[in-house]
């Protein structure tokens, strides 16, 4: 039986940050995503709503927008997929990759993208990498375009980020490429010790202490790196598996969750738990059993695919919410959640339906809640879901 | 007194139209509309239509199209509320210290942290009165309300 959630609010948008500004305040910063038909990722306005949980139900105020498509020069900017927005934690500014549509794709894929940083206040965007294509091929050589995939967040003055890259425009000819900023100079790294599978996300990590560590990333094909901070070295490693391995940083119990997705081959998609200081060296804490949701579909949750992670917490749930699909034919897709630390108890994962009890759409893009003056991830007070969005 | 019959005419179409195809062929309704190009071009059926790139719409390819906002939704519980007292306090509970709820039962509600204490709570309430010792559930010992 899926879980009803209380409330429901709407946002044209499948992903956001949450900033907290006091005890039940948030900031709930968001690309306004526009449909055009074609593609769904047209972005031309950053959107900003404070929501005050003191109050029962809580309060949404009024929608403060900002222009990221002027500053960007692009016709019609375009916006990656999930894993949309980053942040930059020394300066306070959004991080938002942005390319211009080539017209038919319904994704992001161009030979012109920039990196945009937007303060907190929306009171200035600076465009801050203005061609990550041609960086990417000072260590890409054969790079032929970006799809897909911008991702970047700043700590302590360095950055470190992701592009996915082809080498032409079959799907099949991935070239994986992790940018850093080290303060002074961007560097792109071909990173393909392991394989040359995309780079698709990144996720700051902290230690037990909430001391910084560096980054990790949502490698195609297990091809997962660690960003170490501040010395910015990439070391690749997965936490095993063979397929897309996602990490989320649970800063609740200072630990790393990975999750798989990808097969279409029925194989299983684990769920591992890690150390943040020894991200690579996981626990397989992957269920086993099955959950119906109310259109009568069996969700397999050892085989099914996990992706699009995020920390949920109401003050008494500590949650962590995903998209789930069904492998191997991708017919369905639903937002489940599961009780933090309990990943492999069939038990404490539900289905989520919304206040009317639908549970007919999924969680396709992130939500990450952070506390901006001590320079935490925190849970999330809300996660997103959306329909027909892939 | 002798009759003439007036003469009439009814004059129409006194002024034939000249039409003059012009280059970009814009003939409407027999008016002639000059088209002058504009940055986005888009001639559509003869017809001038000016682009202003908005908030909402793209021009690619001189073709417009309509952005519509997708819409997803938050979903979210309560957050971090108080958890609401229990309607009766135990027997064994003399008071709360600060930091806790009270009951007024003159008033049937509770107080948090005193704040909203007022000072002239009868002895003999339930609630906690500034200035009474109280028995401390949480800490195990005598305090001051």
């Amino acid at each position: 039986m899926p879980i009803n959630m209380q409330y429901e609010y709407a946002l044209p948008t499948i992903e956001a940050l949450l900033f907290k500004t006091g005890a039940y305040t948030y900031e709930v910063i968001y690309p306004e995503l526009l449909h055009n038909g074609t593609t769904p990722y047209i972005c031309r306005n950053l959107k900003k709503r404070v929501v005050d949980f003191s109050t029962s139900p809580p309060s949404w105020g009024s929608e403060s927008s900002i222009d990221v498509e002027t500053p960007s020069g692009f016709t019609n900017p375009i916006t990656p997929d999930n894993g949309i927005l980053g942040y930059n934690f020394e300066t306070d500014e959004i991080l938002l990759g942005l390319g211009e549509w080539d017209g038919t794709s319904a994704h992001l894929s161009t030979t012109s993208a920039k990196l945009l940083a937007i303060k907190r206040d929306f009171s200035a965007v600076n465009v801050i990498q203005s061609d990550l294509f041609a960086l990417a091929q000072t260590a890409v050589t054969d790079a032929a375009r970006i799809a897909y995939y911008i991702q970047f967040y700043g700590y302590g003055g360095k950055i470190a980020g992701i592009l996915e890259l082809f080498s032409d425009s079959g799907s099949a000819n991935e070239r994986s490429c992790i940018i850093t900023y080290d303060g002074a100079t961007w560097t792109a790294i071909h990173a393909n010790t392991r394989y040359d599978y995309a780079q698709q996300g990144i996720e700051p990590i902290w230690g037990a202490s909430d001391n910084f560590l560096g980054w990790l990333t949502r490698g195609h094909g297990t091809n997962s790196h660690f960003i170490s901070y501040p010395a910015l070295s990439v070391t690749a490693g997965s936490p095993g598996g063979l397929f897309t391995t996602e990490p989320i940083y649970d800063p609740i119990n200072h630990q790393v969750i990975w999750i798989e997705w990808g097969a279409e081959t029925g194989a299983t998609q684990h769920v591992w738990t890690a150390d943040p200081t020894d991200p690579f060296t996981a626990t397989d804490v992957t269920p086993t059993g099955t959950k119906t949701d109310n259109e009568g579909h069996t969700i397999d949750l050892n085989v099914d695919c996990k992706a699009s992670g995020s920390i949920f917490s109401d003050g008494t749930n500590n949650w962590l919410v995903l998209r789930v699909f069904d492998n191997p034919d991708r017919l369905f897709f639903r937002a489940m959640k599961v009780t933090l630390g309990s990943y492999n108890n069939a038990n404490a994962w539900d289905i989520i339906a919304d206040p009317s009890g639908n549970d007919d759409f999924l969680i396709y893009g992130s939500v990450r809640a952070i506390n901006p003056t001590d320079k935490l991830f925190l849970p999330s007070p809300l996660f997103i879901v959306s329909s027909g969005i892939f | 007194m002798a009759e003439t019959s007036i003469s009439a005419k009814v004059l129409y179409n006194a002024l034939p139209y000249t039409e003059t195809p012009i280059s970009a062929k814009a003939l409407y309704n027999s008016v002639t509309i000059t088209e002058t190009p504009i940055s986005a071009k888009a001639l559509y059926n003869g017809i001038t239509i000016a682009e202003t790139p908005i908030s909402g719409k793209a021009l690619y390819n001189g073709v417009t199209v309509m952005e519509t906002p997708i819409t997803g939704k938050a979903l979210y519980n309560e957050y971090y509320k108080p958890t609401p007292p229990p309607t009766e306090i135990p027997e064994y509970v003399i008071g709360l210290t600060y930091n806790a709820w009270v009951f007024k039962s003159t008033e049937k509600q509770w107080y948090k942290d005193g704040i909203a204490n007022p000072p002239d709570i009868p002895a003999n309430d339930i609630g906690v009165q500034w200035g009474l010792r109280v028995w401390s559930v949480r800490r195990k010992e005598w305090m001051l309300g």
